[in-house]
């Protein structure tokens, strides 16, 4: 059976809140129903249908066309299946997701993977500030999963983060990993000022040595033997880390902090 | 305008009125006495076959100052799954343990209650708490000051200085902060515990003052009592939630040599040590030393379970209940040298041993207490349980199937350690008119409130009589707030802004002295600027005063 398919008729003028679509929230509903489902407009609510042409199909595997910068939630919460989307997404892409697999074949703003606990979320664009990070309030960011970025982030990825991984194919913002519980990230390109700020324990993993902050030590240069595992197991998801898995060595050039707190986090320079 | 209420069943226990029908006549938001035949009637509700009471009042509830908003500011939790949208009438909030201040308002105007008392308003803190309480709407407001851990009256104490300047120093305190009752939190303990003392028994002296926490009560109990203010000393006492305080508290109440004193949230002080688990319920000599010592009120503090959030000024003992914070995130600080302050959010849990017994606890007190005018209905809101579960807690004290099966669903340990199936009592709705209405109108001096004789004013509750109690006094068919209908059937239908209770006792001016010498060593802000003028809270028009009759003989 083919995929549920909602094609964008028009560009909203305000901001939607697509929280509503996710696979296991449409499951058992029919295309008419589905076109039924009131979605957050700015200051009023629209109908699905009004915004998107629904193509009936498998409710596990969720495709949205022409989608814009416009949608916020796009896939948040989802716990199973997958969504895929043409386009560009808003704030808060896969926020809260448990399970299942969100693809964006375009570019996030902010918020991308806000206390995300499961799941594999791939964006092929960039994506905003924020990414993985803690939501205000809340005391963990990332709690589980994966999330790889094809393009640049912004700043602050995986603030608070508590698990799971990052991959940045690209640059990182500033303030990457800043106050990190545990978890790992890899930053394939140049990361910002201000990495691993405040950082309790976790890994951030880097092709070059960044400016590095002043409460960080460098503790020489080791063979790592998780180094090879983690990259295969990346690489299986992003091409940039695979080309690193059959490239590096297991060495790496180890910093580690943020001895301003708990200080057993390291950021890790690849050789 | 003439507003008449026609044939309702009502009961005002202050005039000894116990379901008689009635007529109320209203004008310009007074009771006024029946009018000539040939006057017109502006406006007519029949409430035949209705329960007509006075609006009630809830006497102790956190509604406003510090520690709301810590609370409120700690627990997203509390906020995001709650969202309350603005109506064409009504404002947005969030919440359910520590509500919106708006929201707040809104939620006691439609269950029929039309003033509500901050209990823990440090001096320090209470412009904030003002300002809070002047956003939470219909509703009357009033708030307690806070003394006994405060460093100037343990210094005055320490010094030895007398009564009567200490007096001075309490009238000051209340008219600055524009409070309409005195608090005591862990008299001396709030201190005690920052200078690393972690328990502080009745008869223990503060390391650093020499103070200890029964000359605290006597010296402010006898205070309130000079200065006429109406309420007794609202006292939260030593060892709150300590197994076996039920000795603290029969101390307590023994140890203030028959001065009037009124022990808030009680179920927290009546834990005996028996039993396997050592925690055992000492309602029973609580309710027996209540029902003997004629000079002592109590409120109960009763628990719910369910997600709620515990704030209190009292940092011992919340950074001793710290371990059990849920979720797992706790604030204790020190306000200013006045007092402290400790936020744990707190999951109450009918298959827990010792919540359960609580539970048990709170409701054997309200039962055992025989004189309804001594005991009010409280669940230390936000402590015990969000105040939006009174018609809950009303249902078990009337229906005694309805208490029985829950208490069936308890721990079954915590079954055996009580005695609550066997008590009998079911209160009447005259007894739910007095606990709620009243008797908290007298025992704070509110004069024309809670009650509905000529002259009073008409804060009005009407409800429909139903077997189900909690579905009855859940969503009442008219609050008047006022004279205003401001619900119906359990919906804000107007919005008004309610008034502030305040006391105005006289000082001597000489407590202004050394006070400002105090101030400008110390304080974080000058005397001038600490306290609250009647402007603020008037604030063109939206506030309103109201200032209460100090008790007859006192001098001021």
């Amino acid at each position: 059976m083919k995929a549920l398919t909602l094609t964008l008729k028009a560009a909203p003028a305000q901001r939607v809140d697509l929280a509503p679509i996710t696979p296991e929230k449409l499951r058992g509903k029919k295309a008419a129903e589905i076109g039924r489902i009131r979605l957050q407009c700015g200051n009023r609510t629209v109908a699905v249908a009004e915004l998107f042409a629904v193509t009936a199909g498998n409710c596990e595997e969720i495709v949205i066309r022409r989608c814009t910068g416009k949608f916020d939630n796009v896939g948040a919460g989802m716990t199973c299946g997958s969504i895929a989307v043409h386009g560009n997404t808003g704030h808060r892409t896969g926020a809260q997701m448990a399970g299942g697999t969100l693809t964006v074949r375009g570019s996030t703003l902010d918020w991308a993977g806000t206390g995300m606990a499961g799941g594999t979320l791939v964006i092929h664009g960039d994506t905003g500030r924020c990414l993985g990070a803690a939501w205000p309030g809340d005391a963990q960011g990332m709690r589980n999963g994966t999330i790889i970025v094809c393009g640049n982030a912004g700043e602050r990825v995986g603030d608070k983060m508590r698990r799971g991984a990052i991959v940045i194919e690209g640059n990182a913002g500033d303030y990457c990993g800043a106050r990190m519980i545990a978890g790992s990230i890899l930053v394939c390109g140049k990361a910002g000022d201000f990495i691993g700020y405040s950082m309790k324990r976790g890994s951030i993993l880097l092709t070059r040595v960044p400016r590095l902050p002043a409460t960080f030590n460098d503790c020489g240069t080791f063979e790592f033997g998780f180094l090879p595992l983690l990259l295969r197991s990346l690489g299986r998801l992003s091409h940039r880390a695979a080309a690193l898995s059959k490239r590096a060595s297991a060495r790496a050039q180890r910093y580690a902090g943020d001895l301003a707190n708990v200080g057993k986090g390291e950021l890790l320079v690849l050789r | 305008m003439l507003i008449k209420l026609t044939g309702g069943t009502v009961y005002d226990p202050m005039h000894g009125v116990d379901g008689q029908v009635r007529d109320i006549y209203v004008r310009d938001g007074r009771v006024v006495s029946s009018p000539p035949a040939d006057q017109r009637i502006d406006e007519e509700y029949d409430l035949r076959g209705k329960v007509v009471m006075a609006g009630a009042i809830d006497p102790h509830s956190h509604i406003g100052g510090g520690k709301v908003n810590i609370a409120r500011t700690l627990l997203p939790e509390d906020h995001r799954p709650h969202p309350i949208p603005r109506t064409a009438l009504t404002r947005s909030g969030t919440g359910r343990a520590a509500p919106s201040s708006i929201t707040t308002g809104y939620r006691y105007a439609e269950m029929g209650y039309t003033a509500v008392f901050e209990p823990a308003m440090l001096p320090a803190n209470s412009r904030q708490a003002h300002m809070e309480l002047a956003d939470t709407p219909i509703i009357d407001k009033g708030a307690y000051v806070m003394l006994g851990s405060d460093d100037y009256l343990l210094r005055m104490m320490a010094a030895g200085k007398t009564q009567a300047e200490i007096n001075d120093y309490i009238a000051y305190t209340i008219v600055a902060a524009q409070a309409v009752a005195v608090k005591v939190v862990n008299p001396g303990g709030i201190s005690a515990f920052k200078f690393n003392q972690r328990n502080l028994d009745l008869d223990e002296k503060n390391s650093y003052y020499g103070v200890t926490p029964r000359q605290i009560l006597q010296t402010l109990a006898r205070g309130v009592k000079e200065l006429g203010i109406p309420h007794p000393l609202h006292i939260h006492g030593c060892n709150l939630g300590v197994p076996g305080n039920v000795q603290t508290t029969l101390d307590t109440i023994t140890g203030v040599e028959g001065l009037p004193i009124h022990l808030t949230h009680i179920q927290f002080h009546s834990y005996g040590t028996e039993g396997d688990k050592k925690f055992s319920s000492g309602a029973a000599q609580i309710a027996e030393a209540i029902n003997r010592h004629k000079h002592v009120s109590a409120d109960v503090g009763q628990i719910m379970f369910g997600q709620t959030v515990t704030a209190s000024g009292d940092n011992m003992a919340q950074f001793r209940n710290r371990g059990f914070a849920t979720p797992n995130k706790w604030v204790c600080m020190d306000i200013e040298c006045d007092a402290g302050c400790g936020v744990v959010p707190f999951r109450y849990r009918d298959q827990n041993f010792v919540n359960a017994l609580q539970w048990a606890i709170g409701l054997e007190i309200f039962l055992l207490v025989e004189d309804p005018w001594r005991v009010f209905l409280t669940t230390d809101h936000p402590n015990g349980a969000p105040f939006t579960s009174y018609p809950h807690l009303i249902r078990l004290l009337m229906d005694k199937s309805f208490r029985d099966a829950n208490f069936e669903r308890l721990h079954p340990e915590a079954q055996a350690m009580s005695t609550l199936k066997s008590v009998q009592r079911e209160y009447s709705l005259y007894e739910i008119a007095i606990m709620t209405r009243a008797a908290p109108s007298r025992s704070l001096g509110l004069g024309d409130r809670g009650h509905l004789g000529v002259g009073a004013a008409a804060d009005i509750t009407v409800y429909t009589p139903h077997g189900d109690r909690e579905r009855m006094f859940e969503k009442p068919d008219y609050v008047f707030k006022d004279g205003t209908p401001v619900a119906r059937n359990g919906r804000i239908v107007r919005v008004t802004d309610g008034g502030t209770h305040t006391l105005r006792p006289g000082f001597d001016k000489a407590v202004l002295k050394p006070l400002r010498a105090y101030f400008e060593q110390f304080h974080t802000m000058r005397l001038e600027n600490f306290c609250v003028s009647d402007e603020e809270i008037v604030n063109d028009g939206r506030g309103r005063i109201i200032v209460n009759q100090l008790r007859a003989g006192s001098r001021g």
